[in-house]
């Protein structure tokens, strides 16, 4: 499993186009995370529209790609999101950790 | 793996290796039920993710005695020290076999009935050092990467049920639309 990096000016977006509730996910989203951060990218965008489902795994994966970014003094941001993925973030309280990248609905 | 389905039960046991390299354990009398319009999609989405949950913390808290402190020790390459730790339980024997069992049926009541799934693992079971606390908004400096599947197995199922110290946890769901 495989996710999608691209750099669009200042922002690097990783594209989720599985659940992420797998060790597979996990590790898939981990790789996609690393490329992207070690060419020095400091704003992530995580666009999570591919992914209809998140469990604690991807939750925790998910927060582990935020605190290396707070330590980086980056920024984690998310796409909107929207079905269960978004009721689990609110559950969570995780919508006031991880900002939305409007830019992403514009474009 | 034994399987076992028939009428309104099913029961598997797999070893904690089999559940890993499933990723995702089905319990097809959830799809029997979604498919006879007894659960909607949302209800049926929301009991799978409970019942990963369940069996993901008897595999891995449970069969593996993997401890999530773990998550937040980040090794090369941005691993944590959980992934590298369960690795190489699955790969020894007295981890890797350690058997996973879930049930599920169908108990008729009064007023509808009851979608009961139970989760069983080989492990000493965690309510004896889990204390319950509501969910808060996470410091940004202190967030924690683990932690946060009872919550969500809570939210998904009108009843968590906990026997043998919580090595068995059992899903309860109400079916409104039942009919027996």
């Amino acid at each position: 499993m495989e996710f999608e990096t691209e750099i669009l000016g200042e922002k690097g977006y990783i594209r989720v186009s599985a659940d992420l509730d797998t060790e597979a996910s996990g590790e898939a989203l981990r790789e996609a995370f690393n490329d992207v951060f070690e060419r020095g990218q400091r704003t992530i965008v995580l666009d999570l529209s591919g992914a209809q489902i998140i469990n604690s795994h991807g939750i925790g994966k998910v927060l582990m790609c935020y605190k290396r970014m707070r330590a980086a003094n980056g920024v984690l941001m998310v796409t909107p999101l929207k079905g269960f993925v978004k009721e689990t973030f609110e559950l969570l309280m995780l919508d006031k950790l991880l900002p939305v990248d409007q830019a992403a609905d514009e474009k | 793996m034994d399987t076992e389905s028939g009428g309104m039960h099913s029961e598997l046991c797999l070893s904690s290796r089999q559940v890993a390299e499933l990723g995702q354990v089905s319990v097809p009398l959830i799809d029997q039920l979604l498919k006879q319009g007894v659960l909607d999609q949302q209800s049926t989405i929301r009991l799978k993710v409970a019942v990963q949950e369940a069996v993901s913390n008897a595999l891995e808290h449970g069969n593996l005695r993997l401890a999530s402190a773990w998550k937040e020790e980040l090794l090369s390459e941005g691993e944590d020290l959980f992934s590298v730790v369960r690795r190489a339980r699955l790969a020894d024997p007295l981890y890797g076999e350690r058997t996973v069992r879930v049930r599920a049926w169908v108990d008729d009541g009064v007023e509808g009935g009851t979608l009961l799934i139970e989760v069983s693992d080989e492990g000493e079971g965690f309510l004896g050092r889990w204390k319950s606390e509501p969910i808060q908004m996470a410091d940004p400096e202190t967030v924690q990467c683990s932690g946060r599947g009872l919550a969500l197995m809570a939210n998904s199922v009108d009843a968590l049920r906990f026997r043998r110290n919580g090595a068995t946890v059992t899903l309860v769901k109400h079916l409104a639309t039942w009919a027996g």
